[in-house]
């Protein structure tokens, strides 16, 4: 286990969380792997004056749409998903690009209802007419902390806030707890939990709506219904 | 919590400390943090708190961190940043 792993691992056995810390162990092992992702969700028109004040202090960080046109410079510059570009555009996605300069330094992408289904860990996830899907917001690493990722969701919301959407989900690993930081002081709360249990080749699936008292078990054998993400 | 008026490091650090105790970890002892807890590329902080921090210590020190100043060495634990901030509040 790599030195940063370790020091997850102590970190999330020293503070009690006891499930992190065995999804980081279940990473290690063949025979069986437990995973948790947050299904999390924010109004768009929400009041940010955080978000408006860490935009304004980057006024050098533009952020614009891209298209079928930009691939080639998107696999170029965020190579870690090179192959899936030109389908997501084909399939109606949009995706937005801060560049520093002339050179992106990050980015992220949304779907519409209209793009199908959102298949997240072995669930089938329906969107709503007026809400959205974000996904694959990144980075570059060494430019994160810098304000990269505050001017893309500031311009993210006001470009959703144009096209009249109310709301925006995205999938967020447990174990990463900066992201699940971030996105909460971004107004997001959790709508569902996923957790999926992995053993030997068996997938059990568990799915809770916080707040809303409904729970959910069942197997891979039983198939991937589709559940509405709001409402 | 410091007002800036005490510009030693160890005063630096105690005041960075109380801000991230009242700001990121509600409800936790003081001990809970110390001089050595991991900012940058640690678990407590995300980006945007990062840039929180980063505004707050530019207006209780009358100081400018430019985006390139957020680094590893600098702001990898709250005694670094505290060492980083006294040094840009003297070179004013």
């Amino acid at each position: 286990m790599k030195a940063e792993k370790l020091v997850r691992l102590r970190a999330a056995v020293s503070e009690g969380d006891y499930l992190r810390a065995a999804i980081l162990v279940s990473r290690k092992l063949r025979v069986a792997q437990l995973d948790r992702v947050l299904i999390m969700g924010t109004e768009i028109h929400a009041d940010r004056p955080l978000l408006r004040k860490l935009r304004e202090r980057e006024p050098g960080l533009l952020v614009r749409e891209t298209g079928a046109a930009d691939v080639p410079s998107l696999a170029r510059a965020f190579p870690h998903h090179a192959e899936r570009y030109a389908v997501r555009f084909e399939r109606g996605d949009s995706c937005l690009v801060v560049t520093q300069g002339e050179a992106p330094v990050a980015m992220g992408w949304i779907r519409l209802r209209h793009t199908g289904v959102i298949n997240e860990m072995g669930s089938r996830l329906e969107l709503a007419r007026e809400d959205c899907w974000g996904h694959d917001t990144y980075v570059l690493p060494e430019h994160r902390a810098r304000g990269a990722f505050a001017v893309l969701m500031w311009e993210m919301f006001r470009f959703l806030k144009a096209r009249g959407l109310r709301s925006i989900y995205a999938s967020v690993a447990w174990e990463n707890t900066p992201s699940r930081a971030s996105h909460s002081r971004l107004g997001y709360q959790t709508a569902m939990v996923i957790d999926r249990l992995w053993i030997a080749g068996l997938r059990v699936y568990r799915l809770e709506w916080p707040g809303r008292g409904r729970k959910l078990v069942r197997s891979a054998l039983s198939g991937a219904p589709a559940f509405p993400l709001s409402g | 919590m410091g007002d800036g008026s005490d510009r030693s490091a160890a005063a630096i650090a105690a005041a960075i400390r109380a801000w991230l105790l009242n700001n990121f970890m509600n409800g936790s002892p003081p001990g809970a943090v110390s001089d050595a807890t991991r900012l940058l590329g640690g678990d407590l902080l995300d980006s945007i708190g990062m840039l929180e921090l980063s505004v707050h210590l530019e207006e209780t020190y009358g100081i400018a961190i430019a985006a390139e100043e957020v680094t590893p060495g600098d702001f990898g634990t709250v005694e670094s940043l505290a060492g980083f901030v006294q040094r840009k509040a003297a070179s004013r």
